[in-house]
This record gives structure tokens, sequence and C-alpha cells, in this order.
């Protein structure tokens, strides 16, 4: 097995993710299963093989490169206006620094 | 999200033909209102098949375009080497019409490409004469449903009538892609998904009053199931220690299946399969069951990995009335030639063997 109690609660830290004793057990049963079904592709050999990572060009033609100039973007108020909770020209979160 | 609408965050969707059967998914909600007439056409994501696999459930025609060809400016991020935006429509003709409104370069998207536009009609009505149709014998061999592989044949000799040659064609790693695609697919997911976390846009949760407990409640609220485990394998396989083995290990093997069609596209034209392996199955039949649920993909998924455009096309109905899917798969760009043989299929009576 690869993923057990140990390893769901680090990686549900890891992506901020609170799961509740329920979904654990769910979760190490498929994962587990899923992992396995992952295993095969050892059974290939890819030792001079590079890997894709974009699909359409190689990365020395990089199409995406454009120059660095000012455009428009969004004005700050329209930046802001899907926060959940924003004043003073910021969004707002919960306490970072504090007592602790 | 999954091949189902079972996932959605609001219900799941029904579909038109049956409505105690799933009308695929993830974009079975644009599928169903074209083929309810709910909607003339519609918009679709696809990462693995979320716009061609609930065309082919639903009975109409749905287009994955090449990677890069429609901008994705708006869309909720999932696997961002994977998805594309396309057209869902009862015809080819609308479908082709609708990707030349949305395809081409946007300042916004840095992936799209600044490929020229071609009108998809030109050309459409004419006869398709010599065109070479791969047949790759991995697909025509993994566990395709009697119904589905019976129609896909009537389909097949359909084009054979119509002028085009069948040619049985290699993919030898497709065995490997649906294990090589949910790892990116995960990863990639676990990574956009990250942005959710309550403070520029969306729900939150307040938490017991600190930062990192807003971001978990928030998360672990808006989240369903599905979503959950998918980050939670997602970051599995980028954390440290598990990156080589299994992320970097499938983007290895991305590059091979990439390969494969580009040997494959040296000897035929196009490639056409079942969009799926199975008629549309019942509400409830699969949920429970992710793997079995990723497993039906296997048709769809490699079109995402390797970039190429996919149509889905119907291609008939089973005894019960449930639609069945063709798929054409083609080079990156080859948008007209699928738009083109598709419409002649369409026109020969195909849609309604």
């Amino acid at each position: 097995m690869k993923i057990g109690h140990a390893e769901v609660e680090y990686v549900a830290k890891l992506a901020n993710l609170a799961i509740t004793e329920e979904e654990k057990k769910m979760f190490i049963g498929q994962l587990n299963s899923i992992l396995e079904y992952v295993e095969q592709l050892n059974s290939l050999n890819t030792e001079n093989v590079e890997p894709t990572t974009q699909v359409v060009y190689t990365r020395e033609q990089n199409f995406s490169m454009r120059p660095d100039e000012p455009r428009v973007a969004f004005s700050q108020e329209e930046s802001l206006s899907n926060g959940p909770a924003t004043g003073a020209g910021y969004f707002k979160v919960p306490k970072v620094i504090g007592e602790r | 999200m999954g091949s189902s609408t079972e996932n959605s965050a609001f219900f799941p969707t029904r579909n038109p033909h049956a409505l105690d059967h799933v009308p695929g998914g993830s974009s079975g909600g644009s599928a169903a209102a074209v083929a309810s007439q709910m909607a003339l056409a519609a918009l679709g994501s696809d990462t693995g098949g979320s716009i061609r696999q609930p065309a082919s459930f639903c009975g109409v025609v749905g287009l994955k375009p090449t990677y890069s060809r429609v901008s994705r400016y708006g869309l909720v991020a999932f696997g961002s080497s994977l998805d594309q935006i396309g057209p869902i429509a009862a015809t080819v003709k609308d479908v082709g019409k609708i990707l030349g409104v949305i395809a081409g370069k946007d300042p916004h998207d840095s992936t799209s490409l600044a490929v020229e536009v071609p009108d998809y009609l030109d050309g459409i009505e004419k006869p398709v004469k010599d065109l070479k149709i791969g047949l790759p014998r991995e697909y025509f061999r993994a566990g395709i449903s009697d119904v589905v592989k019976n129609k896909i044949q009537t389909g097949l000799k359909l084009l054979e009538a119509l002028g085009c040659q069948m040619v049985e064609i290699e993919l030898p790693h497709t065995d490997y892609a649906i294990a090589t695609y949910y790892v990116i697919a995960m990863a990639e997911a676990s990574s956009n998904l990250a942005r959710f976390d309550g403070v520029r846009y969306g729900l939150r949760v307040r938490g017991d009053g600190n930062l990192s407990g807003m971001y978990r409640e928030t998360r672990d609220a808006g989240f369903g199931a599905e979503v959950k485990r998918r980050i939670v394998l997602g970051t599995f396989v980028l954390s440290s220690g598990y990156y080589d083995a299994y992320y970097l290990k499938a983007q290895k093997v991305r590059t091979l299946i990439k390969q494969d069609f580009e040997n494959a596209f040296e000897k035929v034209d196009v490639i056409i399969s079942p969009t799926s392996p199975t008629p549309p199955f019942r509400i409830g039949e699969k949920s429970n069951d992710p793997l079995a649920m990723y497993l039906s993909d296997i048709f769809t998924i490699t079109a995402n990995l390797v970039g190429v455009p996919g149509i889905s096309i119907p291609c008939g109905k089973t005894p019960e009335g449930l639609p069945v899917g063709m798929q054409i798969l083609g080079k990156h760009f080859a948008e007209p030639r699928l738009l083109h043989l598709a419409h002649v299929f369409e026109q020969a009576g195909g849609f309604s063997l």
C-alpha cells in the first residue's frame, strides 16, 4: 500500500484540504487502487525519452513570448469586485500575524 | 467533474434520450441542452473527452479542437496542458461555423496560437476520395460493447462505400494512456485548483479565525468528493519523493504516446474509433467506482495527451434507443478534414444508421 493514513493527512495538509475520517477511509482504498493501476507505467523503459509538457510546439519554438510592454488590464475596482471580503483597495483575509 | 455529471455541484443532468441514463460528462449539460433543442449550440470544455463523450451519449456533434486552437480565457483551468474549448451542436456545419468564430489567437491566453483560421465550411460538400482511415488494432480489441462495435462497423462500411480506405494501424502504448492521463490530469488539477482559497473570488468560509483554517474550511465546503480525490492524488504524485516516479514518468510515457500518433499519421489521414466503449449507462451505475469510470475514457483521453483534434458524431442508436458515437481524430490543426469527413458521413445518413 502506497498511501496510508499518514500520507493522506500529509497530502491533505499540503493541499489545504479538510477531509473527514470517513473521506479519509474512502480515499485510502480508492487512491491505492488507482496508484496500483498506475504502476504499470514502470514496465516501460523511458531511460532516453524526453518528457512532454507541451504538445503543439517544441520548447525552442515557444510561441508564447511577446514584448514586455505595459497593457491595459483590469482596474483595481474590477479586480476586487469578485472578492468575498474587500476594503480600502485590498482583499481582506483573517489575521495572519497574531497572538501566536 | 467526471464522465457522468453525477458529481455536479448542482445536480445530475439526465440524458434526453433516456431520462434514467447519464448524458455523459463533464460537459453533459451542454450536450443535453443541444440534444433536447433547448439550445442551437453550446460550448464545452474537454480535458479528457468532456465534449466528445457527452456528445456521443446525447446523439449530437462535439468537437475538441487542436490544443491551442481556441482561447481558454475565462475557463476554469483544470488540466492546463490538456484543456480545450469546443462547440457542441446538432449538425457538423453548425459545429464548423462556431469553431470559425471561437478559433484563433487571444492575447489573454498565451497558449493560443496565431495559426490562420480557415473557413471551416469551405469544400465541405465535396466527396471524400482516397481518404485513408486508420483503425487502431488496440482500440478495437479492448472491451467495446457488442452493440457499439456493431454500429461503428456499419458506419465504417458506409465510409468505405463513400470512397474511404480502411487501414489497420498500431498505437502500441494505448494500454498506458489511462494511467498516464490520470497522473498528469490530477497533478495539473491539484495545482490549478489551489487558486480556490476563498481570497480573490468564490466561496469563503470563515473557519476558526486564522488564515489556514479559512483556506481549509472554504475548500472543504466548496469541493465535492471527486474533486478532493483528484486533488489528493495530484498533490501526492507531485510531492517530494514521488515526483520522478509518477509525474515525470507519466510525462515521458506521454512522449511515447505522442510518437505513436505521429507514426500513425504518416500512414493514414484520420483515425476512427468509437467515442465511448459503451452506450450511456444508468444514473448511479458507476459513480461509486472511480477507476471503472476512468477506464471508460480510453478512446478520448489520448487526443488530449497528444493535442490532436477529435470530433464525435452520431452513429445510430442501440435497440433501446441510446445514441452511439463515432470519433474521428486527425493531425494537429486538421479540423477541416475532420469536419469534411463528418459532414459527408452525416449527409449520407450516417447519423441515423
